[in-house]
């Protein structure tokens, strides 16, 4: 359903910008919030919900974010691995370019954060972190709003 | 000097918000005397001295031949219009998309180093012929030994320098003054930051983050910066100190190439970075190094705070990953009763958005709600906007539903951001569809 739910958004949505748009985001996320909802409220308990929800979170993240993005891909990528799927890429994606020395605790622990940071040299890590904290900050925004509207319209009924 | 790096920094940063004026075609030689005193105005580094020689450095290395030789020819001529010409679309073109670069030739001094200390070399000052005779004997001799030597900011002042200090039968007092006072400019301009490997490098870390290269290319780059350095430094030694008060230490022991024996005794003195090593290893390095800083200031800028180590990066983003946690959580407590009408509905309105005329309907929010600020306003033009495109059923269910929207506008809360807004208008139509329809359905 996750699945199907991000490459619905993905296909009808049409190819996102490069440049981080805003409402694509929402609109993204909105969808995919539905989706993950359509499956039965009531079947389902609020942690797996809330386990979805924040799967398509970071997916609408990494779509919108452009597959220029080191993070964006990895981040897709895990969020497409765990169907287990069989269809493997027929290039291999070299990984592992530089494996790290882990000098430095600070940027182990960068790395561990920011999706796809085991491969990046350092100062390309510094950049996708950079960006990877601009989208995410904007995304936890974008719930924000979300909740307080949702919780605003609760309230008035 | 520190400081200085990292104003390139900060420009490079900001090179989009960069004022672009017509690269290089009209002040790029300036005939005129204000832009040679704006060069000895400007003794510090600026950014833009850093910005520009970066592209050009940069653009040069890929393309030596046509614009070295085209430059210096057409130099000697008074058509400086030609030759920026020449140079500003033989120079662009190298450069990969780099518009920006191009630009910044010209908004600011160190190109017109160049330019105006050729034409203090030349044109209003020696005869012609001095010029024509001078420049090729200094050309050769410099395409002797490099062409890349030829291409940094450096030589192109060497060359001028050596130019004009050649072709002089008799110099005047204020000639060489006006020479000097360039030199010194210029070497103020060189010392002062890592110019030329660091131009070279801002060029180079341009040039990566339009193409997202690989390092290879900065270890070419820094190669031809250190053959460069060795080269300037090779000027330095064999020069026999024509202005005493610019000499400093230069590091020894440089092979010299025999065809810049004779340009001894004109060489520009040129401050190299104390202490500093010219190894390509070294440049490299202080390439890579910038880089990074760069890259960690505009970490620092994204944190909001004072970030001051990576350590509190770190917990931002850690901070922010834990609250998208919590409000996933929140979400799934707090809509279980939203249905699958929402999803058709914007699936649809998407798609109508794509297949109809107006681009703009598919964010009614975000086209509507900049000039509007408020939400009700909005939603009452994206209600016309609705209602002004060819109708299906679903488009006159979703006027119907956005005329019951409508009431529920008083009660919505001003939101300063316009997105939020547009978002909210979104969500209030996507509520209300829900709450229209689960009305009918109960």
């Amino acid at each position: 359903m996750y699945r199907r739910s991000f490459k619905d958004t993905k296909s009808s949505l049409g190819s996102p910008n490069p440049n981080f748009s805003k409402p694509m985001v929402a609109l993204r996320f909105l969808r995919a919030l539905s989706l993950v909802r359509c499956s039965g409220p009531g079947a389902r308990s609020p942690s797996y919900r809330a386990r979805g929800i924040r799967r398509a979170a970071y997916a609408c993240m990494a779509a919108s974010a452009g597959p220029r993005r080191a993070w964006s891909r990895a981040l897709l990528r895990k969020i497409r691995r765990r169907p287990g799927r069989g269809l493997r890429r027929p290039r291999a994606v070299i990984r592992r370019r530089r494996p790290v020395g882990g000098g430095d605790p600070l940027e182990v622990a960068l790395r561990r954060l920011v999706p796809g940071g085991g491969c990046m040299e350092y100062c390309r890590l510094l950049e996708e972190a950079a960006d990877y904290v601009k989208c995410l900050a904007m995304q936890v925004r974008l719930m924000q709003t979300i909740v307080d509207s949702a919780s605003h319209v609760n309230s008035i009924d | 000097m520190d400081m200085h790096e990292k104003d390139q920094c900060h420009s490079l940063k900001s090179e989009d918000n960069l004022e672009y004026s017509n690269p290089g075609n009209s002040s790029f030689l300036l005939p005129n005397n204000p832009s040679i005193r704006s060069v000895s105005g400007n003794s510090s580094v600026t950014i833009g001295q850093a910005n520009q020689s970066g592209p050009f450095s940069s653009s040069s290395i890929p393309m030596d031949d046509p614009f070295s030789i085209g430059f210096w020819n057409q130099s000697t001529k008074p058509t400086d219009l030609d030759l920026c010409k020449n140079n500003s679309p033989a120079c662009s073109n190298p450069v990969n998309g780099n518009s920006s670069l191009n630009v910044e030739w010209n908004s600011s001094d160190s190109f017109s180093i160049g330019g105006t200390l050729l034409q203090a070399a030349n044109l209003s000052h020696f005869p012609a012929d001095k010029a024509f005779a001078g420049r090729p004997a200094r050309l050769s001799c410099f395409t002797n030994s490099s062409i890349d030597g030829m291409m940094s900011p450096f030589s192109l002042a060497q060359s001028a320098s050596l130019c004009a200090n050649a072709t002089l039968g008799d110099e005047s007092g204020a000639q060489i003054e006006k020479n000097k006072e360039h030199k010194n400019n210029f070497d103020g301009v060189v010392v002062s930051s890592d110019h030329p490997s660091s131009c070279i490098a801002l060029g180079a870390v341009k040039r990566k983050r339009n193409t997202e290269d690989m390092p290879l290319d900065q270890a070419q780059e820094a190669s031809h910066v250190s053959r460069e350095m060795e080269e300037n430094l090779e000027f330095e030694q064999n020069a026999e100190p024509n202005s005493p008060s610019v000499v400093t230490d230069k590091p020894r022991g440089k092979q010299v190439k025999d065809s810049n024996e004779s340009l001894k005794d004109e060489f520009i003195h040129i401050r190299a970075r104390r202490g500093q090593a010219t190894n390509s290893h070294s440049l490299a390095e202080r390439v890579r190094r910038e880089k990074i800083n760069e890259r960690m200031k505009l970490l620092q800028d994204l944190v909001p705070g004072k970030a001051v180590m990576l350590d509190e990066i770190i917990n931002y983003v850690q901070s922010l990953q834990q609250q998208v946690e919590f409000l996933s959580m929140k979400l799934a407590a707090i809509n279980p009763r939203l249905g699958i009408d929402i999803d058709s509905v914007l699936s649809k309105y998407l798609l109508q958005s794509y297949n109809g005329t107006s681009g703009a309907m598919a964010f009614p929010s975000s086209s509507v709600h900049p000039p509007v600020h408020t939400s009700q306003q909005g939603l009452v033009q994206a209600g016309l906007q609705v209602m002004a495109n060819p109708p299906d059923s679903l488009g006159r269910s979703m006027n119907i539903q956005l005329a019951a929207v409508h009431e529920y506008k008083e009660s919505k809360m001003q939101v300063s951001n316009s997105w939020e807004e547009g978002l909210q208008g979104v969500m209030q139509m996507a509520y209300s569809n829900n709450v229209n329809l689960n009305a009918r359905g109960l």
